[in-house]
């Protein structure tokens, strides 16, 4: 299953804006529904435009979840990644 | 920048400015500016975008409906989303609430605010002087998470206003569930008792409560040793049969189809004489095990309706949270003093449960980031926002039943606001 750009830009910007308006916990869903969508396309095509920044900047994402940081997540989906899809 | 603003304040809010200037100062304060717009990091946390300040705070004033004459803004960031508010012609007054003075402080030291403070429709309060959460409001997420202990409560408050539109989506995601469970339970319901037997049982008397928290292993012997009743959460019941203590009522209200189980696994033979309270979503194996007398409540959600109207049975009021439910009950049970036993609300002795609760572990393989509550002790107490909720409500419903004097028993969990610590003079009462 390759999951198709509207629903991946749909799954990136609720992420983002419930960050940004202070919602973590749906905002941290909808995170998750954007991963296993862009496992799907990385599963399909075995390579990604979007995957590979994406993994790029897991490591930060992570960290930033770790210590709270939703605005930096929000940051950089919306600025580094979103332009990709 | 710190005197321009000063002579706004200076002007405007005396008393904001005094706190301000006689607040302790912060540690890892970092201007960002390598980024296309500057914003402050404090701890690590952004306090605003690093890219679209203005996109940003058009976002969260999406939040206020447009026509709103008095908004209230939690937190003051770096002053986009009071003027993104400020330009709304029918804006009568714009509320900012400090959350945390000395991040105040060190704002307006490094960004001009002078203008939109200026502006003869703000009010700017310190978030302490709030007991209740105000509306219509947006929020400044990074101070949320940098809210200082005074102002925990209050922001516990808002994060709860905003998780809540989550919160019902994903509780009706679990109604197919709940009538599964309610349907293999028809034939419980049609024998088993009301819990309305129980009310006004104990009109006067103290009733002890005891929560799943990890400080209820304080109080092993105090319990074994009662002439009161004992009221338990379904999650306390392991450990405390595990010890020799025998509960008079155990309360379960949860439908997980694999946890509640395994809170009564084990010899129950022991509580032949005891009573267990159950909602009707409660798994049948639990309830078809119990050896003593079993009544049936409902909760006061508008769920229970369809059901209460072919098998009428007691209300216990919850938001969630099974002890309070077990709270309600002893209420209704005509309780003039209740002594809270584990109600911690949070991880005390880095751990999530009492020993001898099967989901008992060490509290960091469950921590979220910068959640906490302040704990008896005036400290941070890490918890999860759920249980941060269930503290918030709980809270209000102890205000709600002035009638009813609620003791604390434990020496580290959260701070209950309108409880008092439980001593032996208190119990006597």
């Amino acid at each position: 299953m390759v999951s198709n750009p509207d629903a991946l830009r749909a799954a990136l910007m609720r992420t983002v804006a419930s960050f940004r308006v202070g919602m973590p916990a749906r905002g941290n869903d909808a995170l998750v529904s954007f991963v296993t969508m862009l496992q799907a396309r990385l599963e399909g095509t075995g390579s990604d435009a979007v995957a590979h920044p994406f993994l790029a900047h897991l490591g930060e994402i992570i960290a930033a979840q770790e210590r709270g940081d939703y605005l930096r997540i929000a940051d950089l989906l919306e600025f580094e990644l979103l332009p990709l899809l | 920048m710190w005197e321009r603003n000063r002579e706004v304040l200076a002007e405007r809010f005396t008393d904001v400015l005094a706190a301000l200037e006689a607040a302790p100062r912060l540690e890892g304060v970092r201007v960002v500016d390598d980024t296309p717009v500057p914003t402050l990091s404090v701890d690590g946390i952004q306090l605003t975008s690093a890219y679209d300040r203005a996109g940003e705070a058009r976002e969260q004033a999406g939040l206020v409906p447009e026509g709103a004459q008095r908004v209230y803004v939690y937190g003051l960031g770096l002053g986009d989303l009071a003027r993104r508010l400020l330009s709304r012609p029918r804006l009568g007054e714009l509320v900012v609430v400090l959350l945390n003075r000395s991040l105040a402080r060190e704002v307006l030291e490094r960004f001009d605010h002078a203008d939109w403070m200026r502006d003869p429709r703000v009010r700017i309060l310190l978030g302490e002087s709030l007991s209740e959460l105000l509306h219509p409001f947006a929020a400044l997420p990074g101070e949320l998470s940098l809210a200082s202990l005074e102002c925990a409560r209050l922001r516990d408050l808002v994060v709860l206003d905003l998780a809540a539109p989550h919160a019902e989506e994903r509780m009706a995601e679990r109604e197919a569930l709940f009538a599964r469970a309610i349907e293999a339970n028809r034939s419980h319901l049609e024998v088993d008792g009301d819990v309305a037997e129980l009310f006004s049982t104990k009109n006067g008397s103290t009733v002890l409560l005891a929560g799943a928290g990890p400080s209820l292993e304080d109080s092993f012997d105090r319990l074994r040793e009662r002439t009161e009743p004992l009221v338990c959460v379904d999650g306390a019941l392991r450990a405390l049969l595990a010890v020799g203590v025998v509960p008079d009522v155990v309360v379960s209200i949860d439908a997980h189809e694999v946890g509640v189980p395994r809170m009564f696994e084990g010899d129950l033979a022991p509580m032949g004489g005891a009573t267990l309270v159950y909602f009707p979503v409660v798994p049948a194996e639990v309830i078809a095990r119990w050896p003593g007398r079993r009544l049936a409540a409902y909760g006061e959600h508008a769920r229970w309706s369809d059901l209460a109207s072919v098998h009428p049975r007691g209300r216990l009021w919850t938001s969630g949270s099974v002890t309070h439910a077990a709270s309600d009950l002893a209420v209704r049970m005509g309780a003039s003093s209740i002594v809270l036993f584990g109600c911690d609300f949070g991880f005390t002795r880095g751990k999530t449960h009492v020993v001898g609760n099967p989901y008992s572990a060490p509290a960091e393989t469950s921590m979220v980031p910068g959640v906490w509550v302040e704990d008896v002790r005036g400290e941070r107490l890490p918890t999860l926002p759920n249980l941060c909720g269930y503290l918030r409500d709980f809270e209000r419903y102890v205000r709600m039943h002035p009638q009813v004097s609620f003791f604390n028993a434990s020496r580290e969990g959260a701070a209950i606001e309108g409880t008092r610590p439980a001593n032996e003079v208190a119990l006597g009462q």
